[in-house]
């Protein structure tokens, strides 16, 4: 493995440490943290069982909390619409960016296993340690947080075994990381995926951009332009970093992106997790993506024919990549979610009970 | 052989790739991206590949090589990307971290936007490094908007101020050139190289011959490419955009 030096070992752990998400990692900490501290030897070299942590009675309580905050919406429990909900997913998802990225980073060579060990270690026992949240985990597919612990020796997240690192692909993470610093800061991008996720302004205002787009109305949602703008520097600023990974490197590196992936071509999750057709909001081809590509308003009016065929290809053939991404992405997942990671988790809640009642309506 | 060890820098949009412990006495081929690029994945696997290949090859085993970038919003002239390369030159030129040692030679290649912030800083003498012109091995420039770009108006609400600066026939474009033309005679930069793309049609080629920048080389060069795939080879060996960037460092 490589040997790199003290500088450009901090440089790189604190390019990840202190991205945009470091807040979602303060934030994470702070709301799920144990009342009481878990355990003393958790910060040394020994493996670790998280799920054999003894827990007190006031971190027992703190957990039952979380499994409600953290509750797979798929699986019933109602959809997740609370403000203080919200915010406390919105914080762990953003901190799980670090131990996805250190996974990330290990596995290409970026850093070396060692270097990532104790800081992969303290991250993973300080948002891991409930239940709830290893069962987050799992649930929405951050494939790349169980290898981690696995590498770090942490067991009881999945045994899912983290590949041997690719020494020749630092710059394929690199050219990733810095994108996705740029993308969690651009003001276009974060406008038009909080669009996505159903952060709107005026009443309808999904419906009636997909309308609008359609030729369906003719007076234009007031954020038009703004949306159609931020789609694009999101379908730009996706493409740009995944034009350089390689086939194998499509899926782990999109499943840092599977959310918004899944938005942008109109899939949601069935009640095993895996991604399907969300056919109920947009029958079986139709997406953002299609809507969008398709529409005749993507290209503002008076714009030169000529002009407007490159933009239209240009985002056709960007968009046909996030597509390809995103298949190698559900196909990781369903390939994680029929092996190990799925009968785990399955056998870890129905031991403890804490299988979620779910429904008998089918998706 | 080794591949050339890898120094990144997030938080300063750069990535070089050097000689282990390089720098002292070494050539640094400085790579600056375009409107809304990123300062590595502009370049496709050029990197990967010049990592990979530059210590074997007898033109390149002399160089290191400086991946740069902006925050495209951020910028509002071309003097902002000059000044960009500018910093990163002074600080490879005196050994400065996270350079290894003082660089003697220098080369820049630019794609689109970042053309013209080279173009800039070649005229802008106040901006230069101390003997910037003398430690300049060559400049190469791909797809560069001779006369801006047709695509520049739509763009405006993507990128910024520095959008305007790429309209066709812009104010900003047309002060650059005349700068150029008046400061050429006096500072005399090596020849640059222009590499246009055949199928180019964001910039476009047909501007080759009516638009005229002071010590541009005679003809400008024209690869069956669009704009992007420009200054992105596919494989090492057979590329020509590989044989570019090796004429530039020759």
């Amino acid at each position: 493995m490589m040997d790199l030096p003290d500088e450009e070992l901090r440089a790189r752990l604190a390019a990840i440490t202190r991205g945009p998400w470091a807040r979602g990692v303060i934030e994470a900490r702070q709301e799920l943290a144990p009342v009481d501290r878990v355990q003393s030897s958790l910060r040394g070299a020994r493996p670790i069982a998280i799920d054999q942590l003894v827990l007190s009675a006031s971190n027992r309580r703190k957990s039952s909390r979380l499994s409600r905050i953290l509750r797979a919406h798929f699986e019933g429990g109602g959809p997740v619409e609370n403000d203080k909900e919200i915010k406390t997913r919105d914080a762990f998802d953003q901190a799980l960016t670090v131990p996805q990225l250190y996974e990330l980073a290990v596995q290409t060579g970026y850093l070396p296993e060692e270097s990532i060990r104790k800081p992969a270690r303290t991250i993973l026992t300080d948002l891991l340690w409930s239940e709830p949240a290893r069962r987050f985990v799992l649930a929405y597919d951050y494939v790349s947080v169980p290898m981690l612990a696995n590498r770090v020796g942490i067991s009881g997240v999945a045994s899912t075994k983290p590949p041997e690192p690719n020494p020749n692909a630092s710059l394929h993470f690199a050219g990733f990381l810095a994108h996705l610093r740029a993308f969690h800061t651009d003001e276009h991008i974060q406008a038009w995926v909080r669009f996505l996720d159903d952060y709107v302004v005026e009443h309808d205002e999904q419906n009636r951009l997909w309308e609008y787009l359609r030729e369906e109305r003719q007076k234009a949602p007031r954020r038009t332009g703004e949306l159609l703008t931020g789609c694009q520097v999101f379908v730009l600023s996706l493409a740009s970093a995944f034009q350089i990974l390689s086939d194998d490197e499509l899926g782990l590196f999109g499943l840092m992106h599977a959310y918004w992936l899944q938005k942008f071509f109109g899939y949601k999750r069935d009640r095993r997790g895996l991604f399907v057709k969300d056919v109920d909001l947009w029958g079986r081809t139709d997406s953002w993506a299609r809507t969008i590509a398709t529409s005749s308003r993507l290209v503002p009016v008076g714009t030169d024919s000529a002009i407007e065929k490159l933009i239209r290809r240009q985002f056709a053939e960007r968009v046909l990549l996030l597509e390809r991404t995103f298949e190698a992405v559900r196909r990781l997942t369903q390939e994680t979610q029929q092996t190990t990671l799925r009968s785990d988790r399955l056998i870890q809640l129905s031991d403890k009970g804490l299988l979620p009642q779910r429904s008998t309506t089918n998706e | 052989m080794s591949k050339l060890e890898f120094v990144d820098r997030q938080d300063d949009d750069l990535a070089l790739l050097r000689k282990e412990g390089g720098g002292a006495g070494r050539s640094l081929a400085i790579f600056i991206h375009g409107f809304l690029g990123n300062h590595l994945t502009t370049w496709g696997h050029l990197p990967d590949m010049l990592r990979e290949h530059a210590p074997s090859d007898s033109v390149l085993a002399d160089w290191d090589f400086l991946f740069l970038g902006y925050s495209t919003r951020k910028i509002g002239s071309y003097l902002d990307i000059a000044r960009v390369i500018a910093t990163q030159w002074e600080k490879a030129a005196t050994g400065k971290r996270p350079f290894g040692g003082a660089y003697t030679r220098f080369a820049l290649l630019g794609h689109s936007l970042g053309t013209l912030g080279i173009r800039q800083l070649l005229c802008a003498g106040v901006m230069q490094p101390p003997q910037m012109l003398n430690a300049l091995h060559s400049v190469t420039l791909f797809g560069t908007p001779l006369n801006g770009s047709s695509l520049a108006t739509y763009g405006r609400a993507f990128g910024g101020p520095i959008t305007g600066a790429l309209e066709p026939g812009n104010p900003q474009l047309r002060m650059l050139r005349s700068w150029n033309e008046s400061v050429h005679p006096f500072l005399k930069w090596k020849g640059v190289r222009v590499i246009l793309g055949m199928d180019d049609q964001v910039v476009g080629n047909k501007y080759v011959d009516l638009v005229d920048f002071a010590g541009d080389s005679k003809p400008a060069f024209l690869l069956k490419f669009d704009h992007g795939a420009l200054v992105k080879p596919k494989d090492w060996a057979s590329s020509t955009i590989r044989d570019e960037i090796v004429g530039a460092l020759q």
